[in-house]
């Protein structure tokens, strides 16, 4: 077998990154991600992209630690070099708050992120309703920015770009030897997983250029995060909810909430309601399924699933995705009994 | 009661709000004008990036670490208030980097969350070892001097145009007591000795990914020699030059270029960054502030001057120490006068 052709499914930040991890990492291999949303209409493009992340309750801990550090030291390379603003990458300081003290007050990402430590109380002053703090720097890494910056990447390395909505993997074969599904939550279909749900967020994007830390409250529920052109004001969470409409009282909700936290913002303007659906799964899925269909064999290494977590854990799960498609391509590459694979 | 204060930078529009807050209303009746050559945007303050930070080693007068000190807890007491941002203030975190280790700054329990910086931070730095994390205020000079503005003239304080020759035309014009804010040329008016402009040039860029203050320190060239990068609310202030004696007001490509280089090098994410603008101004350097009164007899009697000029590269970071300090000054002149209708308790 000469070059081993690889699609990928979804260009959000999984597909997208995974094509330019493979193209860099497999060798003989020709990458093409097929997609019927680009930026700036994906999920990617609405996350505010915090290095906050969240838990998987069905991934072992030591996993998760992994995949965070290795897409928060590839984020925090492009942050301190000439490519930061182009890949729409900054550092940002803040403090995540809680009204209670939290039973864990040092979570397992604590020596990933810069300077963790517990706030003053004097800090602490500056939020009356809330007992409890962490003062932290992690990365922000905008989508806006990142994924045309991937797809420059990607093109760059001689990968192909398709606008194509996929009803079914096997649409792909056989152009394609091996198929890497990132499709979110369009996996429900595609995969046939009823476990990955929408857990709707609505968010607004304001100009408040004054506002230079993060703010989030320990629920998650409300948080301030200042990026390079605009605040994302956050946010619901809403589970098995489809709806990408921005609704108005919502709004109304999350801007009082996040101005209890930070009155200045009630200078905010030019405020922008945007709404995505986190792909949310107990664990990641990340792993290989050999489809067969009568004497039809397709490889396929399934990377999706990360709920809240997609920017945080993107790079770290995108790294162990192109080493099972090497593994996919070693087996088409190996000449040998079929039905070992 | 007529008051004229001379200067409109931050510490002329200051003191005189400081005074009219706490007196109009003890007093039979009060005026007060601020009379200037220069006014927003074309005074020192706005040039200033407007960074909360005294100079790492203890003032010559200890009143300075408390003026310092009392300015920082004034203006954390306006963030949560719905209009710092029209004040020009809000938090800000940031980096203080040196070669090697130095003893920690008298002001670290003032500012909030005062730490080393770690291995990892120091990694963004090739060029620094040690360093300081803490999180301070930025009170953006212009936006600042824009917000007193409306508020003097909200509380009727009028505002003339005017050079000031001498102490002696304004007492005899219109003052019972003059306080004396002009900064870096206050010698014009009295001679000074003590009193040097310390120029500064810097550069503001486009660069909104920045959130953090970099303040890199090399004890051998001395204090604002040395690169830093300020973001203020809409562009990022690039600076690092400080030259005693020199009075030119032009923007010099030699420093402009020790400005750029030296940013970028600290900064790689700098390398695009488009520049907005670029000013010179004067610190107005002094070995310590002249905060004092002084009386000058005129015709048959004396008029008070309450002198305070020379707040060097820190002018914003002490202003209302120095302000109420003022206000202190000019309550005794009342008392002596037997014009306070009840005293001033809130002192």
């Amino acid at each position: 077998m000469g070059t081993v052709r690889v699609a990928t499914v979804g260009a959000g930040v999984m597909g997208l990154s995974t094509a330019v991890c493979i193209s860099k990492l497999v060798p003989r291999c020709s990458i093409t991600v097929i997609s019927e949303q680009f930026t700036p209409e994906t999920t990617s493009d609405v996350a505010a992209g915090m290095l906050i992340p969240p838990v998987y309750p069905d991934t072992p801990i030591h996993k998760q630690k992994q995949w965070f550090k290795e897409t928060f030291d590839h984020l925090f390379a492009i942050a301190n070099s000439a490519e930061a603003e182009d890949a729409g990458v900054l550092l940002v300081s803040g403090w995540q708050i809680f009204r209670s003290i939290p039973t864990e007050e040092v979570p397992f990402w604590a020596d990933v992120v810069l300077g963790f430590r517990k706030m003053t109380e004097d800090e602490l002053k500056k939020f009356p309703q809330h007992v409890f703090g962490q003062a932290f720097t992690t990365l922000k890494c905008e989508g806006p920015a990142y994924l045309p910056w991937l797809e420059k990447r990607l093109k760059g390395s001689g990968g192909l770009i398709l606008t194509r909505r996929i009803e079914d993997l096997w649409e792909l074969h056989p152009s394609f030897d091996i198929v890497v599904n990132c499709s979110g939550l369009g996996s429900r279909q595609l995969a046939g997983d009823l476990k990955i749900f929408p857990v709707r967020g609505q968010v607004l994007k304001v100009q408040a250029p004054w506002v230079k830390h993060f703010i989030r409250d320990g629920s998650g529920l409300t948080y301030i995060y200042p990026g390079i052109s605009n605040v994302t004001l956050g946010g619901t969470r809403q589970k098995g909810d489809w709806n990408l409409s921005p609704d108005a009282e919502i709004s109304k909700g999350i801007l009082s909430r996040c101005c209890a936290l930070e009155p200045s913002l009630h200078g905010a303007c030019d405020i922008r309601e945007k709404v995505g659906l986190r792909p949310t799964r107990p664990g990641v899925r990340l792993e290989k399924e050999l489809l067969a269909q009568g004497s039809r064999r397709l490889p396929v290494v399934h990377h999706y699933g990360h709920g809240s977590g997609g920017i945080a854990m993107h790079w770290g799960t995108a790294l162990e995705a192109t080493r099972l498609v090497s593994e996919c391509a070693q087996a088409l590459r190996t000449p040998a009994p079929k039905s070992k694979l | 009661m007529r008051v004229v204060v001379i200067g409109a930078g931050v510490i002329g529009l200051s003191t005189a709000f400081c005074i009219h807050e706490r007196y109009h209303s003890v007093l039979q009746s009060l005026d007060v004008k601020v009379y200037a050559e220069r006014f927003t945007p074309l005074t020192n303050t706005d040039v200033a990036a407007g960074l909360w930070q005294p100079y790492l080693s203890e003032p010559s007068n200890p009143q300075e670490a408390r003026w310092n000190q009392q300015t920082f807890n004034y203006l954390l007491s306006h963030i949560g208030s719905p209009n710092a941002a029209d004040m020009g203030l809000a938090p800000l975190s940031g980096y203080n980097l040196f070669r090697e280790a130095v003893p920690d700054p008298y002001w670290k329990d003032v500012v909030l969350g005062f730490r080393k910086l770690t291995p990892r931070e120091l990694d963004m730095f090739p060029d620094y070892s040690y360093g300081w994390f803490n999180t301070s205020l930025i009170l953006e000079g212009r936006k600042h001097l824009q917000w007193l503005t409306e508020r003097l003239t909200e509380r009727g304080v009028k505002f003339l145009l005017r050079k000031v020759e001498s102490f002696e035309e304004v007492a005899r014009g219109d003052a019972d007591v003059i306080i004396n804010c002009t900064g870096v040329w206050a010698g014009a008016l009295q001679p000074d000795p003590l009193l040097q402009p310390g120029r500064g040039q810097i550069i503001k860029v486009a660069a909104p990914w920045i959130k953090h203050f970099i303040i890199t320190h090399d004890p051998e060239r001395g204090i604002y020699k040395s690169p830093y990068i300020i973001p203020g609310i809409q562009a990022v202030t690039l600076g690092g030059i400080f030259q005693l004696g020199n009075w030119s007001e032009t923007n010099n490509i030699q420093d402009h270029n020790t400005i750029w280089e030296g940013c970028c090098r600290l900064e790689p994410t700098l390398k695009d960054a488009k520049i907005v603008s670029e000013c010179t101004g004067f610190r107005p350097v002094r070995p310590q502030v002249r905060l004092e009164r002084e009386q000058l007899p005129v015709g048959s009697s004396n008029t008070e001057v309450i002198h305070n000029y020379g707040h060097g590269g820190y002018g914003l970071t002490i202003h209302w120490g120095c302000a109420l300090e003022v206000a202190k000054i000019f309550g005794k002149i009342l008392e002596e006068r037997n014009l306070l209708r009840m005293p001033p308790s809130h002192l």
